[in-house]
């Protein structure tokens, strides 16, 4: 009997230990998912790349714009939804960070790609008028420049609201008064990018109304005509640089597979493909890996202004008085 | 022994599943700093439009239902049965489409005009409520003052104001309570149609939790979302001690239309052409862009259809075993408990229950927001009280003779119950379970509190594909629409849901 129970227990113990292994190898599961905006475009080509190297499948869940996704993090992050993320920028880094939805070490916001957000002006538009282009935001407000701009709203869109902190950054408190000269000066809002550049803007598409739009260093790239100029410019001065992160989620279930995911990004088989798919400038390559169109109309501002805003507790106050001057 | 667990079982559950997240609320929400934010002039306008649009939109609904109600449950023409139905696709129609259909009428950037089309998408919304609501309530009416009236040589306008309002005076006011309290609290058509910039209090809630991630605020707007809700409902029982009761519309007192109904067909006539304008502008632009039936993502449909399924099965079992407790026990406290906890959610807004859950569930004893069973969870809280309050009154309108005679002759409770009362509330307990799929199927609200990941519902893709640019998303978004409209039409084609109305009953 004494031998029987012996038994049992070594076999038990046996069980035990073939289950936790067993357990052990499941709870390293094969694929690793990744929480993003819903610009971010990842080919099947590279996913295929990455399960080669690190035999994981990606596994990719959109969030909404990037604030969205900022705040879903924080909001689920006691149980997240996912291992790892891309597309928190910085302006809404420090939402993330007071969250604590990233891990707290050099893995934690980690720069992929940037974008520049800028005026642009319709070149033809200003040879014909004979008038000379602005050489940053805060000349709009001059009576040459009377109902020739529009803009995105801040309260709907994220090149809007970059522009709104610009003038923060600019003019510190006295920015209404620079809202007030501009709305006075015939300032068009609209509410998403694609209206104002495709709809309104004369150096577009759309062929519309207005001959300065805020847009981005690299969109006169994409306005090369016959003759193998831009038909439109950028006004790279004073510009707002819009970083994107990617990092390990805190609480991620399972980290090391979203280190290498996060890694696989930097890499430069992804960088290159960053101007391509998602229109930003590859953080760990530029000025290279562009393509030459960029190099020649689309390059990178020489000056950038609000890199150090707080945005976490700036932007409801800043759209706030933005919709008082304009309401 | 018995009796207690029947009743503190569905009481603990919605404790823990409706007043504990509902409590969430109230614990972040109240405070001094949130309260000041609420005298700023943005929350104060939030406030302020909500309350307008809701009055005007009400007023609007309750006149245009007074003219369909005369024309379909008042006088008879053939074609009645069918345009009665047609009038039923607005309520069954998710409402983010019906918000996709009236932005189809948006000119850009013109936010007096997003203010008329989310008035007019909700007019076209709650008419087809109180058209249904006055229509049975003038149906229960005799013919007798009216047609006195008509002798003494009194016009159709003249009759209506003189006899018929007074009579209906309080079914009018009821009415329009309910469509208010229904208005106050819309979420997709402002939050689409207003893009972001135009707000609502719910919207503003949401606006609040993902866009400034600021919750404290959010719940104290959820906090004045609820004294609004509160106080509509109590105005709603002072007006009048009627309350809403689904079943059968007998047709007894209708006449033929006549020459001297004229004016009211004609404007019949033209209300009907604006209600078939939006849903007709879906469909023609669905067709004129890139019509890719096989295009399109099926998988949240899937998830929608999934999720209401288990509501209903849900209902069915909680919703009838909860009415089934209240008619047929005695009167005790625990009881009183028991029906108050399922009733008073009826008033609960769906951003507001998601809201709950989201600060309730997402970590703590309970982390059930990880879960995709807590959409199905939330929207069953959502649709249970309208069963639980439809199924018991059907119940209750048993002859108790009928009970105790099956009780004599040996029937057990559960035999008395499988083959006498539920043959005889099974149409009522239908239109219950249809209700709770249409909540489940449209709800757009608790959903789009809840779902982060894969398991979103078609509501929440129809919105992203709206909201993005691209003419690719947005004929997407236009196709499924129309898919949508498609899917309503058969399904009130195939069942018989038109035929029963709501209606208010002394």
């Amino acid at each position: 009997m004494h031998e029987l129970l012996k038994k049992a227990a070594l076999v038990t113990v046996a069980a035990i230990t073939a289950a936790a292994a067993l357990t052990g190898c499941t709870s390293e599961p094969k694929t690793v998912t990744i929480a993003t905006h819903d610009s971010f475009v990842i080919s099947a080509q590279q996913i295929k790349e990455f399960k080669k190297q690190t035999g994981l499948t990606i596994k990719v869940v959109h969030l909404g714009d990037a604030g969205a996704l900022t705040n879903k993090l924080v909001l689920t992050q006691a149980t997240p939804v996912a291992d790892a993320f891309f597309g928190i920028d910085n302006t809404f880094s420090n939402a993330a960070l007071e969250g604590n939805v990233v891990v707290d070490d050099s893995s934690g916001l980690t720069p992929i790609d940037f974008g520049d957000v800028c005026f642009n002006y319709d070149r033809y538009y200003f040879e014909a008028h004979q008038l000379t282009a602005p050489a940053d935001f805060t000349e709009l407000v001059k009576p040459e420049y009377q109902n020739l701009t529009v803009i995105e709203n801040p309260a709907s869109s994220s090149t809007g609201l970059a522009f709104l902190a610009t003038t923060v950054a600019q003019f510190g408190t006295g920015y209404q008064t620079y809202w007030r000269q501009f709305k006075t000066n015939g300032v068009k809002i609209d509410a998403s990018w694609e209206d104002a550049y495709y709809v309104d803007f004369s150096g577009s598409s759309g062929k519309g109304a207005y001959p300065i739009v805020l847009s981005y260093s690299t969109s006169p790239a994409d306005e090369v005509r016959d003759d193998g100029q831009s038909q439109t410019a950028s006004m790279n001065s004073k510009c707002f640089r819009q970083t994107e992160y990617a990092g390990v989620l805190a609480n991620a279930k399972n980290p090391g597979n979203a280190k290498k995911l996060v890694e696989y990004l930097r890499s430069s088989s992804f960088q290159k493909s960053i101007a391509e798919s998602m229109y930003m400038y590859p953080s760990a390559l530029y000025p290279k890996g562009v393509p030459a169109s960029w190099a020649k109309f689309g390059t990178s501002a020489t000056t950038t202004i609000g890199d150090k805003l707080n945005f976490a507790t700036g932007r409801q106050s800043w759209i706030e008085t933005f919709i008082k001057v304009f309401g | 022994m018995k009796q207690i667990v029947k009743v503190a079982a569905p009481l603990i559950f919605i404790a823990v599943l409706f007043y504990f997240p509902l409590s969430s609320i109230f614990v972040r929400g109240f405070s001094l700093e949130s309260f000041s934010y609420l005298a700023r002039p943005s929350a104060l306008g939030t406030i302020w439009f909500t309350l307008w649009q809701a009055a005007f939109s009400t007023l609007l609904a309750v006149a245009v239902g007074t003219v369909f109600a005369y024309l379909l449950y008042r006088k008879s023409f053939a074609g009645q049965r069918f345009l009665r139905s047609v009038l039923t696709i607005p309520f069954v129609l998710p409402v983010i489409v019906i918000a996709i259909a009236f932005s189809t009428f948006q000119i850009r950037n013109t936010s007096s005009n997003s203010i008329a089309l989310i008035i007019a998408a909700h007019v076209f919304i709650d008419a087809s409520i109180t058209t249904r609501t006055l229509g049975s309530a003038w149906l229960s009416l005799g013919t007798e003052l009216e047609d006195a009236a008509a002798l003494d040589g009194a016009g159709r306008f003249k009759t209506f104001w003189s006899v018929t309002a007074p009579t209906l005076g309080t079914t009018f006011a009821a009415a329009a309570a309910l469509t208010f309290a229904y208005t106050v609290s819309s979420f997709g058509v402002v939050l689409l149609v207003g893009g972001g910039v135009l707000n609502s209090i719910e919207t503003s809630i949401y606006q609040q939790v993902f866009t400034y991630l600021n919750l404290s605020q959010a719940t104290t707007l959820g906090l004045v979302q609820i004294c609004i809700t509160a106080v509509t409902f109590w105005v709603i029982s002072r007006v009048s001690n009627q309350h809403l009761e689904l079943g059968a519309v007998n047709q007894t007192s209708v006449q033929r239309i006549d020459k001297r109904d004229l004016p009211v067909v004609l404007g019949g006539i033209a209300l009907a052409v604006c209600y078939v304008l939006p849903i007709w502008n879906v469909l023609a632009r669905a067709f004129s862009l890139n019509f890719d039936l096989f295009g399109l993502d099926y998988g949240p449909l899937l998830n929608s259809l999934r999720n209401s399924l288990l509501v209903v099965f849900a209902c069915a079992g909680l919703g009838l075993w909860v009415s089934h407790t209240l008619a047929r026990s005695k009167t005790t406290w625990l009881l009183r408990a028991l029906e108050f906890s399922y009733l008073l959610p009826l008033g609960i807004s769906s951003v507001l229950l998601g809201l709950g859950y989201l600060l309730a569930f997402s970590s703590g004893p309970l982390p059930l927001r990880s879960s995709w069973l807590v959409v199905p969870i939330a929207e069953t809280l959502l649709a249970l009280p309208l069963v639980v309050r439809i199924c018991m009154s059907a119940l209750r309108s048993i002859d108790p003779e009928l009970l105790e005679a099956a009780q004599l002759d040996g029937a057990t409770g559960f035999v008395s119950f499988r083959f006498i009362e539920l043959p005889l509330t099974m149409a009522s307990v239908k239109v219950a379970l249809g209700f709770a799929a249409i909540i489940a199927v449209g709800d757009f609200g608790a959903s789009s509190f809840l779902v982060f990941a894969d398991q979103e519902t078609v509501s929440m893709q129809l919105y992203r594909l709206f909201s993005h640019p691209g003419i690719e998303n947005y004929s997407s978004a236009l196709t499924l629409s129309a898919v949508l409209i498609a899917l309503t039409v058969l399904v009130l084609g195939v069942t018989s849901f038109p035929s029963s109305g709501l209606r208010i009953r002394r």
